[in-house]
């Protein structure tokens, strides 16, 4: 497998797509980062960031270069036929596999890293010394290895089995933005508040007061909470979110969600392929 | 005799739909082995299975004697090179840069090879050009170069001339002939172009609709294709109750044509028609080629092409 490790990083260093996307990456967050230092700089009362607010921001969108990278990458070898190379000069289908899986989550950590690196020094730079300590920051950056590792599981799994490059591009494309719509409503039904105020009245002085709070009928609670916050800690989506505003409270049921799903693609993935007629 | 491919009851099915049924082939050390066949006869499957592309549904093969349900047959696929179908290149990437990737994927430690593989095949003043902007003979050129990375034993070039100029046709020969007789490489060649592959092949195989119809040497081919002499008459009926006369096998092909098999005297068949008041417009030798021989084992009818005519 190193031969094959050796073959898919030199291509990958050659490939003019991930250098795109770090250069679009590293630009977008420093960009951020400069719009965020306006805001902070017009309005001081209302923002307030360090060196590390942002530090993990690229977590939260970098499934979107995984999926496109992933897709595009690894749909070459069916569209150009080299998966063919590999496995008439007696590679297993096993090797072939697992090298892929490792080169893309490699592609998405390098681009991860380079972001990180250059958020925070930009942050440092703006914002000044940053809050969070370092066991956070190593806390949350190996969450979000984690998180990488799990979407290149998915990815890798769509792209090896679908035959065709820009169907296997679009199909991860589509599962990513299915997987943040299903984060987005979860994360919206556990921020639901235990109370809320119906409404208000205004009183003979003609002031505007607030009707006693009740329950909120929207409210989570018990089981169905329970079961709400595993899948919040179990799409990728949503940890990313959570990786990104550093609010990561059960930290070791994320790196098993994350775990438990790179596993189970992986295995799915390596089963099914090594079953695949190939053309 | 050694072989390096041999395949015993090989089948496969895709659903219900029969590719190949009960292959058994068997191509010897140093041969080019010509596989013919009409198309969806089943050529290319047959080569994704020996290449480890997709799994028989139905018996077996082996390379180099390893059959392929066993671990060794990785080994066997190292000394393999093949061009499937349409050739495996990285558009992306420069001819050289293809080849280094096939060198890293076989583990190869060097890279000094390369130019002598690209100058072997013609590509060595490509330069930077990527593969995605070469012609197609090009690209056919560097999947056999890249085949050829691993200095394979055994070659298998799926129709390797397709698309291919006249000139192309004739390098892409020329090509495989040197690689034949100077580096001993056994070499399975796909291909409906019969005329090209008769300049080639020392061995044949013909399949049709997913079986193996025959196997043959050149030589055999050779010895088996019968020459004839072609007449035109004036008068068929004539030209039949001399030929019958004589005791001659023949074979009418139309009113006025006939192949007469065996060595007849041509004086005095001449005169023997003359007398039955029958002219005889030509006369000429012509020799039974691939094509026809082929046409003739798979049913079809055989080809009265000038061309196939000596």
């Amino acid at each position: 497998m190193t031969q094959l490790l050796s073959a898919g990083f030199a291509r990958l260093f050659k490939n003019k797509l991930f250098w795109f996307g770090n250069i679009l990456f590293t630009g977008f967050y420093i960009f951020v980062s400069l719009m965020n230092y306006r805001n902070m700089s017009r309005y001081p009362d209302l923002y307030h960031y360090t060196g590390s607010t942002f530090m993990f921001a690229p977590f939260q969108i970098i499934g979107i270069f995984a999926s496109c990278f992933t897709g595009m990458f690894l749909g070459t070898e069916y569209r150009d036929g080299t998966l063919r190379n590999k496995l008439v000069i007696g590679r297993s289908r096993t090797q072939v596999y697992l090298s892929n899986l490792v080169v893309s989550f490699s592609a998405s950590l390098f681009t991860s890293i380079v972001s990180i690196l250059i958020t925070f020094l930009a942050g440092i730079a703006l914002f000044g010394e940053p809050e969070l300590t370092s066991a956070k920051m190593l806390m949350t950056f190996g969450l979000g290895i984690l998180m990488l590792v799990s979407f290149s599981g998915i990815f890798t799994l769509i792209s090896m089995l679908v035959p065709s490059k820009s169907a296997g591009s679009v199909i991860n494309i589509i599962f990513f933005l299915a997987l943040v719509i299903a984060g987005l409503n979860v994360t919206n039904m556990l921020q639901q508040p235990e109370f809320i105020t119906p409404g208000y009245t205004l009183t003979l002085d003609g002031v505007l007061q607030p009707l006693e709070a009740v329950p909120n009928p929207h409210y989570l609670q018990g089981m169905k909470r329970s079961v709400f916050e595993f899948f919040r800690d179990l799409f990728p989506t949503s940890q990313g979110s959570l990786l990104m505003a550093q609010m990561t409270s059960r930290p070791l049921v994320m790196a098993l969600c994350s775990l438990g799903i790179t596993v189970c693609t992986t295995i799915s993935g390596v089963f099914h392929f090594c079953r695949k007629d190939l053309k | 005799m050694e072989y390096v491919l041999e395949t015993n009851g090989l089948g496969k099915k895709y659903g219900h739909f029969t590719a190949l049924s009960d292959v058994s082939m068997h191509i010897p050390k140093g041969a080019i082995y010509g596989f013919v066949g009409r198309n969806g006869a089943g050529k290319t499957t047959l080569i994704r299975l020996i290449c480890g592309l997709q799994r028989p549904t139905a018996g077996g093969y082996s390379l180099f004697g390893k059959p392929h349900t066993s671990h060794e047959i990785r080994e066997s696929r190292k000394r393999m090179g093949a061009v499937v179908e349409t050739p495996s290149i990285y558009l992306e990437l420069t001819a050289e840069d293809n080849l280094k990737e096939q060198y890293r994927v076989l583990g190869l430690p060097s890279f000094e090879d390369i130019p002598q593989l690209l100058q072997l095949v013609g590509l060595e003043n490509t330069g930077r050009k990527k593969a995605g902007n070469f012609s197609l003979g090009m690209r056919q050129r560097l999947g056999i170069a890249i085949a050829l990375a691993g200095s394979p034993d055994f070659l298998v070039l799926d129709e390797p001339a397709n698309g291919l100029d006249p000139q192309g046709i004739v390098e892409m020969r020329e090509l495989i002939l040197k690689l034949n007789r100077e580096r001993h490489i056994t070499v399975l060649i796909s291909s409906h172009i019969l005329d090209e592959l008769s300049r080639l092949a020392t061995h044949y195989g013909f399949i049709d609709r997913g079986a193996m119809v025959q196997e043959i040497t050149a030589q055999e081919l050779e010895d088996t294709c019968r020459k004839c002499i072609l007449l035109t008459v004036s008068d068929n009926r004539a030209m039949c109750t001399v030929l019958d006369a004589m005791g001659l096998e023949y074979q009418l092909l139309s009113d006025t044509e006939a192949e007469i098999y065996g060595q007849p005297t041509v004086t005095e068949l001449v005169q023997a028609l003359a007398e039955r008041g029958c002219t005889v417009s030509s006369i000429r030798e012509r020799e039974e080629g691939l094509e026809n021989y082929y046409m003739n084992l798979i049913g079809a009818q055989p080809d009265k092409s000038p061309a196939s005519e000596s």
